[in-house]
């Protein structure tokens, strides 16, 4: 099977690779000139050059001591990708999975799955990870990607800036500046699984004054998705749509201030097909079909302020409401977050940083028989205090940053999570880096006061036949603790040749006290109808993971640039076992071993880019708990292409096909509750972009 | 899988990919940048005050991250009118008061007022891509404009520096502003 896919993919790589080269020689007739050289042109000549920002890119990784990888807005634009998880799948050291038309996986060095909990993600400072569930619920993350102004990926610890949870990696999706986004922008786009989307955006100069620069934008979006399929090849009944309207409002004072203030409302409606266990033969499971009923708001103001030449502080404040319900539970959480941070420079070679931050969570959870809890309301206090100092050892060449981050939460109480990170520039052009750092996963809601009724073993089916169906529960424990990782890191970067940037970082994860779960005593439901056997969570796992991540971007010539990427992950689990399949078996194997990505950005003619990305992702186990023995995941390669023609300033057409070869395939699985197995189809879309 | 390979070679052969365009210059950003201030400092004229002695050195500073140190060295010891050019890369934080043009990197732009503050009344000849910097109180800013690179120049903040700017410079700006320290 895996043959004969690598087979069919081969004439379009060999396609696409020897192409190549063809394409991008008529275009060629241009001279990039060197400082030396543009010295001896009069100021006129001079200013015809046109400026290519080929090395601009490499600006921001170069002096990070951490695996940084940045998608910028072209990578992001010529992706074709319609949503973040999408665009994730071109990071080295991600794994992304699509499980339905409306839900991912999306983790950091392995550790997969919808409810991943070891990768942090913030939208512009606000953090978007689920403290019930641990997790994200990326579908509800929805941002205008055009006025995204990066995204910067961190693999590996990030704790010590970013907090709790960072622990095998932070997101942070950055948007841009209101003054960025004078003037409208109108997006419409159409496909086959995209069915429709609209974005509407306009911003303005509020005011230009004696006392400040104001400007501000506005914007609504709305989409459409169509069903994916099962397996069988019936409709996967996952539709969705999702209506976002949101504003940014940045203020520049003349004193140097910067005030931003922003904020978002969204409603969503996702069809997903559940399979909620119970006690009626024959199935012991009731399939319903089932709308998720999604919204939310927020809003954030942000304070920077200049306090000398050489300090400054900032001063962070958001309210996030979000309220999601679905046929096994109900959820409303109200976050508070209030977060002061002060740089400085001081004796010159020391760049401190040190900060405060208090957030207040207050959930409420609607029961069911599925999911029960201790308690419907929780409120949960969290406060940090961190600081880092970066220090200049060996002129710029040699970077010390020791940090460390203090944080106390309700249920695991005070968590360290300290770093050390050098870094150390050598011959111009090259430069390694190494970090230690510990960082630590707090428990969730979930892990610790609520249960979940995830399977029935039908009479007969245990291994010591029982005349009873046995109920599996999975139960939260207030015994659970942090589970906690100490990472080895090093990385090289290389920027020796003109064209190309190489990046390599190998790893070495060690955890321990990993979520684990041991079997209870089995108990008799009161009514006699049935045997309850309670798993309930521990720390009674371990591992590690050792693993390697490449990136090659190479600027072939002006106007035509190949990125590649390669991930590799071995990962080792040690656990009691477990009777369902959640236990270490499925954790090692649920990311997959090897990723190849491989991006070609072209453009063809003044107005024309065409764009392919092809990807490896190999083979990895179902996640899922309603399998005995987890299923294989077959390993598959895939193309996207997108042609752009910009027809005018301002007008661009766009033409995206998106996994070409294979009409449909599973890339992943539900731990739990989830229908029968969903594949990802084929899909095209086009879309008409006008900015006015 | 025919049909893809298809529209992938008709994709690539068909948009008018052939058309063989007329030569033109390019360069890297970093690269023009460092190309544009030592032209400034050709058609920037600092008052004899500015220096130490008839034959000290221009002195060149770039302030905050920048990735224009590879591309200034060409510059180093390049001569302006009697002078000969000197590079020095600062940090934040560091004495910028011996500089005669200094450029501020875009990474300073949350410091900004104290930084220009502090140039205030000395013959400093700031450039910078920072947004609106020549209307801050900046003498030069940096733009982009279709491709190339161009600039506006503060005439009052000029003059508040006692720096004497070409006419020709003057020409060649995009925008020319007046307004002085305390006028806005």
């Amino acid at each position: 099977m895996r043959y004969r896919r690598l087979q069919r993919a081969a004439p379009v790589i060999t396609a696409l690779l020897g192409l190549g080269p063809l394409l991008a020689a008529p275009v060629a007739a241009q001279q990039t000139m060197d400082t030396g050289a543009l010295t001896e042109l009069s100021f006129e000549e001079l200013m015809e050059v046109e400026v290519t920002s080929a090395s601009k890119r490499k600006q921001a990784l170069d002096d990070v001591a951490a695996a940084l990888f940045v998608i910028s807005r072209d990578d992001l634009r010529r992706s074709g990708a319609n949503s973040i998880p999408e665009a994730l799948r071109m990071v080295p050291g991600i794994q992304v999975s699509q499980l339905d038309a409306n839900k991912w996986a999306v983790s950091a060095r392995g550790f997969a799955g919808r409810f991943a909990n070891k990768l942090l993600v913030l939208i512009d400072g606000r953090t978007v990870y689920s403290p019930a569930f641990s997790g994200v619920y990326w579908e509800q993350q929805n941002v205008v990607l055009d006025d995204v102004e990066r995204i910067e990926v961190i693999r590996g610890p990030g704790a010590t800036l970013w907090g709790a949870n960072a622990v095998n990696g932070v997101v942070n999706i950055i948007t841009r500046d209101s003054q960025k986004t004078l003037g409208g922008l109108a997006l419409a786009g159409a496909g086959t699984e995209n069915r429709a989307t609209a974005t509407l955006r306009y911003g303005a100069r509020l005011g230009s004054g004696d006392v400040a620069d104001t400007s501000a934008r506005a914007y609504l979006k709305y989409e459409r998705h169509d069903d994916l399929v099962t397996r069988a090849g019936h409709s996967a009944d996952d539709a969705w749509d999702m209506a976002q309207g949101g504003f940014r409002l940045d203020s520049d004072l003349r004193s140097g201030d910067q005030l931003t203030l922003q904020g978002d409302v969204y409603r969503s409606d996702l069809q997903q097909q559940l399979s909620l266990a119970d006690l009626a033969p024959p199935d012991y499971a009731r399939r319903i079909a089932d709308t998720i009923d999604a919204r939310g708001w927020n809003l954030l103001g942000r304070w920077q302020r200049p306090l000398t030449a050489a300090s400054d502080m900032s001063l962070q404040l958001y309210y996030d409401h979000t309220r999601r319900d679905e046929g096994y539970i109900g959820q409303q959480h109200d976050t508070f977050d209030l977060e002061y941070q002060h740089r400085s420079q001081f004796a010159a070679r020391h760049q401190f940083v040190w900060g405060l931050g208090y957030r207040n969570i207050v959930t409420r959870v609607d029961l069911t028989p599925t999911v029960t809890a201790d308690r419907d309301r929780f409120n949960l206090d969290f406060w940090n205090a961190f600081a880092q100092d970066e220090i200049q050892l060996w002129d710029e060449r040699l970077r010390l940053t020791l940090g460390i981050k203090l944080e106390h939460n309700d249920f695991s109480g005070l968590e360290y999570q300290p770093t050390a990170r050098a870094l150390w520039k050598f011959n111009g052009h090259s430069s390694l880096w190494g970090a230690v750092s510990r960082a630590a996963r707090a428990p969730s809601i979930m892990e610790r006061h609520s249960s979940l009724y995830a399977k029935t073993l039908p009479p007969g089916a245990t291994a010591v036949p029982l005349p009873l169906p046995v109920a599996l529960v999975a139960q939260g424990s207030e015994r659970f603790d942090s589970e906690y990782l100490v990472a080895y890191e090093a990385g090289w970067r290389n920027r020796h040749f003109e064209r190309l940037a190489l990046d390599a970082t190998v790893y070495y994860h060690d955890y321990d006290e990993l979520r684990g779960s041991s079997v209870q005593a089995l108990q008799i439901a009161p009514d006699g109808s049935h045997i309850i056997l309670p798993m309930t969570f521990d720390n009674s796992a371990s591992g590690h993971s050792r693993g390697l991540e490449i990136n090659a971007d190479w600027l072939v010539r002006d106007g035509w640039r190949l990125i590649g990427a390669y991930s590799h992950i071995d990962l080792q689990i040690q656990d009691n076992g477990g009777l369902i399949n959640s236990g270490g078996q499925t954790m090692e194997r649920n990311a997959p071993e090897n990723q190849l990505s491989l991006r070609s950005q072209h453009n063809l003619a003044e107005h024309f880019s065409l764009d392919f990305w092809l990807r490896y992702v190999d083979d990895s186990a179902s996640a899922s708990v309603a399998q005995r023995t987890p299923e294989k995941i077959d390993a598959y390669w895939d193309l996207d292409l997108r042609l752009a023609w910009r027809v005018r300033p301002g007008l661009e057409l766009e033409l995206v096909a998106q996994n070409l070869l294979d009409n449909a395939r599973r890339e992943g699985d539900l731990e739990a509750l989830g229908g029968a197995s969903v594949e990802v189809q084929r899909a095209v879309y086009a879309s008409v972009r006008l900015g006015f | 899988m025919k049909a893809v390979v298809a529209l992938l070679l008709l994709l690539c052969c068909c948009p008018g990919a052939a058309a063989a365009s007329v030569e033109r210059k390019s360069a890297d950003e970093a690269a023009m940048v460092a190309a544009y201030l030592f032209n400034f400092g050709r058609f920037v004229h600092w008052p004899d005050s500015a220096f130490a002695s008839a034959d000290a050195p221009l002195q060149f500073c770039l302030y905050g991250e920048t990735q224009l140190d590879d591309h200034l060295d060409s510059l180093r010891g390049k001569r302006i009118r009697r002078r000969t050019v000197a590079v020095q890369r600062l940090q934040r934080g560091d004495a910028t008061t011996h500089c005669h043009l200094l450029f501020i990197s875009a990474s300073e732009r949350l410091y900004l007022s104290p930084l220009l503050r502090a140039q205030r009344g000395l013959p400093v000849l700031t450039v910078s891509e920072i947004e609106d910097f020549a209307s801050d109180g900046g003498v030069i800013g940096l733009l982009s404009d279709n491709r190339r690179l161009a600039f506006e120049i503060n005439t009052g903040s000029a003059a508040d520096a006692r720096l004497s700017v070409s006419s020709q410079l003057l020409k060649l700006a995009k925008r020319v502003l007046e307004n002085r320290e305390g006028e806005r």
